[in-house]
């Protein structure tokens, strides 16, 4: 039995997306895990990995064709089954002439009542209803707030209201007012929270950002994937190249590769880089052991090996402790640059943005577009000085943009 | 039945009150020939003669003092206060001697009289002589407050006050003495603490006293016009009030307009607006309960400052239609 | 009729010597009243009359049972002479429901219907117009019967008093205005409150006899009193008696008496006790021998002992009685 594959919801407010690229072609065999099209959200890039494994049936959307989320864009089966291509909404209406636009509207006006959701109030008391209003809305199971969403203009929701309120007109939840629940105080949130703590409020802790052409970056990427893929069987991935750039970096100013203690600085003689990893109820921050001494495939396989263990619950100590420097990457939110907070007694953190398009003029004074991401590194500054960190992060954006210069290293 | 006055129906409760039991009397200020300030007690002199239509001088403390005297002792004294501004004049003998003394004698003896006085603006009487204190006494235990508001209500309502053991302060209005209803010929009661609703209807519960009682009924007829449907309760008592009858109206029409002609501020407005609230009312409450009274100023002399001092009744058609169109 | 102490009310020795009794249990209530206050067992405050005993019996003596008698915030003295159960008037003090006013009323309000005693009264002044309405009831129900109004001299500054005298003067009532003059307010001399000398003027102006007499002086309070009484049961009006007396002890239970000196309250203690006055006529004119004044004194004492075993024996009232009596059926 086919299975199908589709657009996928991605971000809380999308709707709709178009898929940038395919990685794979019809007929195609495919792995559970394989990353099989990527997908430009309302807000970012993201690549998609199959869930199902077999072979490629169908592909019913060309890159760049917007769709809305859960239409079915693939299938996957058995080679030679048979799967009926389905219908796809039409997202882009073609340009009308605007006399046909205004038909059109009208058509939809007199056919439909739009749902228009009113804002909540935001003064904290929440939305005014009059007693018989409340009690007559927990009598039929429903909120106030969402009467009072769903009824524009209404100052005050009276009885008429909620008995004229219909909720299957209503797309979004409304609003709940109290607490849904509480997280307590405890494990990976205790631990987080008490790290968290202790961090902002013992180091003096300073951020700076600069911001890196990372064209030249993904190209290589692009260049080394496959290759890398199938040797090695690791796919390489931006973190990966920035973590060898980093371990790289550090080398030539070991002084951020350092612990604050209470009897000095340690200077670190390697460099354990911790990668922080999302987890569903926080936070960890996994360690890979002598980074500065391991090639770039070493390094990713170690990455993907030391990443993947919170989520099988494989940590062991030694994976969490010992760390020197931390890499943080919001690279694939909205988030351009931001302030992490130092994992002490780490004296650095490195904070890595989204990419984003930008325009600029070359050399040529020709307008060329370029892929810019931000790096934002916080440091202790008890133990590091901004011109030092400056120079670091300086001498990290040159290897970025040119990493051939490790040739020569 | 016939239509009587206001004013006629308060005499003739007096009368046959008099007239059956000899321990009612009546006291006040120029209550004898003149007939009292509104003429309430005219023709009463010739009938009951000087002793029991006992002219009193200006002295208002010793009127009800006396009254307190003479029903500790076995009377059952009526007296008329000419104005009820002049409470002030009397209100040690009403608030620490009558209100207080059948708890405080533990309930040895019993204080049955009646203080009649006319409340209220409209005449151009101005500040010492237009005022709704009725709060004040509601606000004292012992006491037993009645604002009567029509005819029938005033003489019923009056023969149960003076049958009661208890020190009733029984609150005309000085527009009401000339209003006009059918009223039964002798002696009936209404009992005191239960309400009246004047109109029947869907949309508002207008609760509304004393002379409010009328102009909530004029503002009803424009209402009805446009498709407001207003009920009209009265108290009748304040104390004790029924809370019942009003509860239940707003728990029929799910919308409240209290309105008095008194202060608003610490009024009897306030009190009728707490009762819906606190009590089970609460849950029907389909708009804030509304409050029209009287404006933070002392009456004024001149006739449109006096008006605009109190709710008319476009005031509450206007609250009405409010109400009615609130988003 | 006593012909060895003459008096105008005609009580004869056995009378004499009751009245004589009556003060002393009067004194010994009041000093029994202010060990328990000092001892914490009785709560609020209270007002005794030590010193004013003669004023007290000597108009309630002239009095019936019938008759009317309204008492001051100061009133134990006046309600003991009207003939209020002092057991019942301990119990009330102790705040039992045995007491008179069932616990609901203490020093200040204690009345006893049944005894005529149309209670004591917390608001100066607030006794006169109630007064005036029971002279009314008796006019109404065209009975012979008075009402003796007491009061104190600082409350014939008050409206209640001028609207009270006035009203009974013009309607005739038989009401008597006995004024317990013992010199201060709570602090405040009458001489300097009063530009009058005597406060009995002022009932000349509104048309009624009015005298002034020695408090402290039981047949000359017997006489005064006796007079009145028998205008007021003629039908002739009332009548104001000033009584000049003085208040042994301070206004109520905190009271510093800095407002006068010790000579004076001396003088009054010594020389001009009504108690030790009317003993020594009583003994002097061969009514009683010394024997038997102490035998008299004894069993007052004993009286009031028995009045605070009968108060110490009641009940207090349950929570329930809060409501009780807020109004009547």
């Amino acid at each position: 039995m086919a299975k199908e594959v589709l657009m996928p919801k991605l971000s809380s407010t999308m709707d709709k997306g178009h898929v940038t690229e395919w990685f794979k072609k019809v007929g195609d065999p495919i792995k559970v895990g394989e990353v099989l099209f990527e997908v430009m959200t309302d807000k970012i890039a993201i690549e998609v990995e199959a869930y199902d494994a077999g072979i490629i049936l169908g592909r019913y959307v060309e890159v760049g064709q917007v769709v809305p989320v859960n239409s079915v864009i693939a299938h996957i089966g058995a080679a030679g089954e048979k799967v009926e291509t389905p219908t796809l909404a039409k997202v882009d209406a073609p340009v009308k002439p605007v006399e046909e636009l205004k038909v059109a509207a009208q058509s939809i006006v007199q056919s439909v009542t739009p749902v228009v959701v009113q804002a909540l109030p935001i003064d904290g008391f929440g939305v005014r209803a009059t007693p018989a209003a409340r009690k007559a809305a927990k009598e039929r199971g429903i909120t106030v707030e969402a009467v009072f969403q769903a009824t524009p203009g209404l100052h005050r929701v009276h009885l008429k209201d909620v008995e004229h309120f219909n909720p299957s007109n209503v797309k979004s939840a409304p609003v709940q007012v109290g607490i849904e629940k509480v997280i307590p105080w405890s494990g990976i949130r205790k631990l987080i929270a008490d790290q968290m703590s202790k961090s902002h409020s013992t180091v003096p802790s300073v951020t700076i950002n600069a911001e890196v052409n990372v064209d030249t970056m993904l190209k290589l990427r692009f260049e080394l994937l496959d290759k890398v893929e199938k040797e090695f069987g690791v796919r390489l991935t931006v973190t990966h190249l920035l973590a060898f750039f980093v371990a790289k970096t550090l080398k030539k100013h070991p002084n951020m590769n350092a612990l604050a203690l209470e009897d000095g600085i340690h200077v670190m003689p390697s460099v354990n880089l911790g990668i922080a990893v999302a987890l569903e109820n926080g936070l960890i921050v996994p360690n890979i052991k002598n980074a500065q001494a391991l090639s770039l495939v070493e390094l990713a396989k170690a990455i993907k090996t030391q990443t993947s263990k919170p989520k099988n619950n494989a940590l062991l100590p030694d994976d969490i402790t010992g760390g020197t420097f931390t890499i943080t990457s919001l690279g694939t939110t909205a988030v351009t640059d931001f302030n992490p907070i130092i994992n002490v007694p780490e004296v650095c953190i490195l904070g890595v943005g989204r990419t984003i398009q930008r325009v600029e003029f070359d050399d040529n004074n020709t307008l060329i577009k370029v892929n810019k991401m931000t790096l934002s590194l916080s440091f202790d500054h008890r133990a590091i000085d901004g011109y030092p960190a400056a120079l670091f992060l300086t001498d990290l954006v040159y290897l970025i943009e040119h990493p051939l210069t490790l040739l020569v290293d | 039945m016939r239509e009587i006055t206001y004013t006629e129906a308060i005499r003739e409760a007096l009368s046959e009150a008099m007239r059956e039991d000899e321990s009612v009397f009546i006291m006040g200020e120029d209550i004898g020939v003149y007939g009292g300030a509104f003429g309430v007690t005219r023709g009463m002199l010739e009938e009951f003669g000087p002793e029991r239509i006992r002219l009193t001088p200006i002295s208002e403390s010793a009127i009800a003092g006396a009254a307190v005297g003479a029903a500790i002792t076995g009377m059952r004294p009526v007296f008329e206060l000419q104005f009820s501004d002049f409470i002030t004049i009397a209100l040690d003998q009403i608030v620490n001697q009558a209100a207080k003394i059948h708890y405080m004698y533990g309930g040895n003896v019993t204080i049955p009289l009646v203080m009649r006085t006319p409340g209220g603006s409209g005449t151009g009487a101005a500040a010492q002589h237009s005022q709704s204190l009725e709060n004040w006494t509601a606000h004292i235990p012992g006491l037993i407050v009645i604002q009567p508001s029509t005819a029938y209500d005033a003489k019923g309502l009056l023969h149960s006050a003076i049958a009661n053991n208890n020190p009733v302060m029984f609150y005309e209005h000085k527009l009401c003495y000339r209003t006009k209803g059918d009223v039964p010929e002798g002696k009936y009661f209404i009992p005191i603490g239960v309400a009246d609703i004047k109109r029947s209807g869907k949309d508002i519960s207008v609760i509304a006293t004393s002379y409010m009682v009328h102009k909530a009924l004029e503002a009803a007829e424009i209402l009805a016009k446009e498709g407001i449907d207003i009920e009209i309760v009265d108290p009748r008592t304040l104390v004790p009030l029924d809370k019942k009858t009003i509860i239940d109206s707003v728990k029929k029409t799910g919308r409240a307009l209290v309105v008095t002609e008194a202060v608003k501020r610490s009024g009897f407005s306030s009190e009728l607006a707490a009762v819906i609230s606190e009590e089970e009312s609460f849950d029907y409450l389909d708009h804030p309960i509304v409050r029209l009274a009287g404006a933070e100023t002392p009456i004024p002399y001149e006739p449109n400052l006096e008006k605009l001092a109190v709710p008319q009744v476009n005031d509450i058609v206007e609250a009405c239609r409010k109400i009615m169109a609130a988003k | 009729m006593s012909e060895r102490i003459p008096n105008k009310a005609h009580l004869d020795d056995a009378a004499l010597i009751e009245a004589f009794s009556k003060m002393w249990i009067i004194r010994q209530f009041e000093e029994k009243v202010d060990y328990f206050f000092a001892k914490g067992m009785i709560h609020g405050t209270t007002h005794l009359c030590v010193g004013e005993e003669a004023a007290a019996v000597g108009s309630g003596a002239v009095l019936r049972k019938s008759d009317w008698m309204a008492a001051t915030h100061r009133g134990h003295g006046q309600t003991i002479a009207k003939g209020t159960d002092i057991n019942k008037m301990m119990a009330e003090l102790f705040g039992k429901t045995s007491g008179t006013n069932k616990g609901k009323g203490g020093s200040m309000h204690i009345a006893e219907i049944e005894t005529g005693n149309l209670g004591a009264n917390g608001v100066v002044g607030g006794g006169y117009p109630i007064a005036v309405g029971a002279a009314l009831t008796a006019r109404l129900k065209k009975t012979d019967q008075v009402c003796l109004c007491h009061a104190g001299d600082g409350s014939t500054n008050e409206g209640s008093f001028h609207e009270s005298l006035n009203m009974a003067s013009i309607w005739n009532l038989p009401v008597i205005f006995f004024i317990e003059n013992n010199q201060y307010g709570m602090s405040g001399p009458i001489k300097e409150m009063a530009k009058v000398k005597d406060l009995s003027i002022r009932g000349v102006s509104y048309g009624m006899p009015s005298i002034t007499i020695d408090g402290n002086n039981l047949i000359e309070v017997i006489n005064a009193t006796y007079d009145a009484v028998e205008r007021a049961r003629k039908g002739e009006g009332p009548t104001l008696i000033e009584a000049k007396t003085y208040r042994w002890k301070g206004h109520s239970k905190s009271d510093a008496k800095k407002y006068r000196t010790r000579e004076e309250e001396e003088m009054w203690r010594s020389q001009r006790d009504p108690i030790a006055n009317f003993r020594k006529q009583l003994i002097e004119a061969g009514i009683l021998t010394d024997a038997q004044a102490d035998e008299i004194q004894v069993k007052a004492t004993q009286a009031i002992e028995a009045a605070v075993a009968f108060a110490e024996a009641g009940e207090k009232p349950t929570a329930d009685q809060l409501f009780v009596d807020v109004y009547a059926d």
